[in-house]
């Protein structure tokens, strides 16, 4: 999806603010002139740059009839829109519930979902998902020694 | 760099259990570098918690080899399913898919696997020779220096990447403002950390790299799966017949392509893939029939594919002299050579120069 350039600067410049607002509150140090402040402001300030130049391009695209979001070919059919918001949800899902359920069930879920999701037959996909969460459980947690979190897996294994 | 070193080193290389990994990794870089999607870079850290169990020679051989090797390996499927394997490839890769249209699949492979062997090992001639008159240069850099070089190697990096040199600044201090996050080195204090104990060692390299590449490549994937691609079935001859005639005819392209690649690999914040771009447009630019360029045309790829392989050893100069990766994977190299007690960068020259000259 393209955005025109007015959102992206706009968006950037909202960081900047953003980055200024967080570092009102880093402390200074007596007799020093520079603290943990001047980096993360002075990339603030190039970033709003940016974003400003960004605007005024945008506005003039707009003008010679640019739209505000060009939706490409593959975002017109919802299953598309779909299947990458499935993709992101799997990723968000590993943030936030992979101490509860642990690695090796989660994967199987999210594979399964997505496999079933992608039409992929549901034996080759179950079996798929097995191997795949426990050949990776296996290799990280057993050879490579990585604590992957087991969270179910304590009272089902 | 005395006859001696290089005599040494190879007696470390040439021994059967050295050779053996290699040639494992070079069947692990091939398939990597095959797969669209998953990059040299990519290669080189799944590599990585390998080598924590090998020693340094056959640690560090099997990631020389792998990444060569996945470089090379990303001209297939771009001459097969015009689908670049790395991003080092994407130069050339309708040039390349249009030549096996052509019913020229065998020359283009041949070409590419030629240009790419004889590429690389000019690059590491040239690492071999200049690395160590680099080191003496080296030593005379301060803060100063390395400021303005790394200012340099991100300005390369803004305004050779994108076209766009505008936004190429707005992701440039974007990144540099990620870097920000976490314990600040000078004072001590957490930034941008929202009471995060994770983020407090700041967001390192791998993470960004799988988030924004492998995530990227995902959604691109998914959202295509019901797009059919055309499928070209052929049959893959001998692909070194016609080759020698490529070579002769185009040799001043193909050393022309080894310079400019060995000039950009070993600038900080360029590597393979804006090598192979640049060779490709020079080129373009210096042939005589620049309008064949486009229609399946073997010359740009003696070019660029001679130009990425280069670049990716001479991305080694600055990451052994310097301390400075040159590319993304020297970046991660450059944490295993501290792991396996071996500090890159200035002190190099004095303590371990010779050694690691030697793993390249």
């Amino acid at each position: 999806m393209r955005f025109n350039d007015l959102v992206n600067g706009a968006v950037l410049i909202a960081a900047a603010v953003f980055v200024i607002l967080m570092t009102r509150n880093f402390p200074e140090f007596p007799g020093q002139n520079y603290g943990p402040a001047v980096f993360p402001r002075l990339l603030a300030v190039l970033l709003a740059l940016c974003g400003i130049l960004l605007v005024v391009r945008g506005y003039r695209a707009r003008r010679a009839g640019e739209a505000i979001v060009a939706v490409p070919e593959w975002a017109r059919d919802p299953v598309n829109l779909i299947s990458a918001l499935l993709v992101l949800g799997a990723a968000l899902a590993y943030i936030w519930v992979l101490d509860i359920l642990g690695f090796v069930p989660l994967t199987v879920i999210v594979l399964v979902g997505l496999f079933l999701w992608f039409k992929v037959r549901v034996p080759v996909a179950v079996l798929t998902a097995l191997i795949a969460a426990f050949g990776v459980n296996w290799f990280f947690a057993t050879l490579m020694r990585v604590p992957l979190p087991r969270g179910l897996m304590d009272w089902l294994l | 760099m005395t006859l001696d070193i290089l005599m040494q080193a190879f007696a470390l290389v040439f021994r059967f259990d050295v050779l053996a990994i290699i040639m494992g990794a070079a069947i692990f870089g091939m398939f990597v570098g095959a797969m669209p999607g998953l990059t040299a870079t990519m290669a080189t850290a799944l590599l990585i918690p390998v080598t924590f169990f090998m020693d340094p020679v056959p640690a560090l051989g099997a990631i020389v080899t792998a990444t060569a090797m996945a470089i090379f390996a990303g001209d297939i499927p771009a001459a097969m399913l015009r689908m670049p394997g790395t991003p080092a490839s994407a130069a050339y890769t309708d040039e390349s898919y249009l030549m096996g249209k052509k019913g020229l699949l065998d020359l283009n492979l041949g070409t590419n696997l030629v240009t790419s062997v004889l590429g690389g090992l000019i690059g590491v001639a040239i690492l071999v020779l200049a690395a160590p008159a680099l080191a003496e240069f080296a030593l005379a850099f301060s803060s100063f220096e390395y400021f303005w070089l790394a200012a340099l190697g991100l300005t390369c990096a803004v305004f050779l990447a994108t076209n766009d040199p505008l936004k190429g600044f707005a992701s440039l201090f974007l990144g540099l403002g990620i870097g920000t996050i976490g314990i600040d080195p000078a004072a001590g204090f957490p930034r941008f950390t929202f009471g995060s104990v994770e983020l407090m060692q700041g967001i390192s390299f791998i993470p960004a790299m799988i988030g924004m590449f492998a995530i990227s490549e995902l959604l691109r994937g998914v959202t295509s799966m019901q797009a059919t691609t055309e499928e070209i079935t052929q049959q893959v001859g001998n692909v070194f017949r016609g080759t020698g005639a490529v070579l002769k005819r185009y040799w001043v392209n193909f050393l022309r392509g080894s310079g400019i690649g060995v000039v950009i690999g070993a600038l900080p914040g360029a590597g393979a893939d804006i090598a192979a771009w640049i060779s490709y447009a020079v080129s373009k630019r210096f042939s005589k029939e620049p309008e064949k360029f486009g229609t399946g045309h073997v010359e740009g790829i003696v070019d660029a594919g001679a130009a990425n392989n280069s670049a990716l050893a001479a991305a080694w100069i600055p990451a052994l002299v310097f301390g400075i990766p040159g590319d993304s994977i020297t970046a991660i190299v450059i944490g295993v050579l501290y792991m396996k007690g071996m500090n890159p960068g200035r002190r190099c020259s004095s303590r371990t120069r010779s050694s690691s000259t030697r793993y390249s």
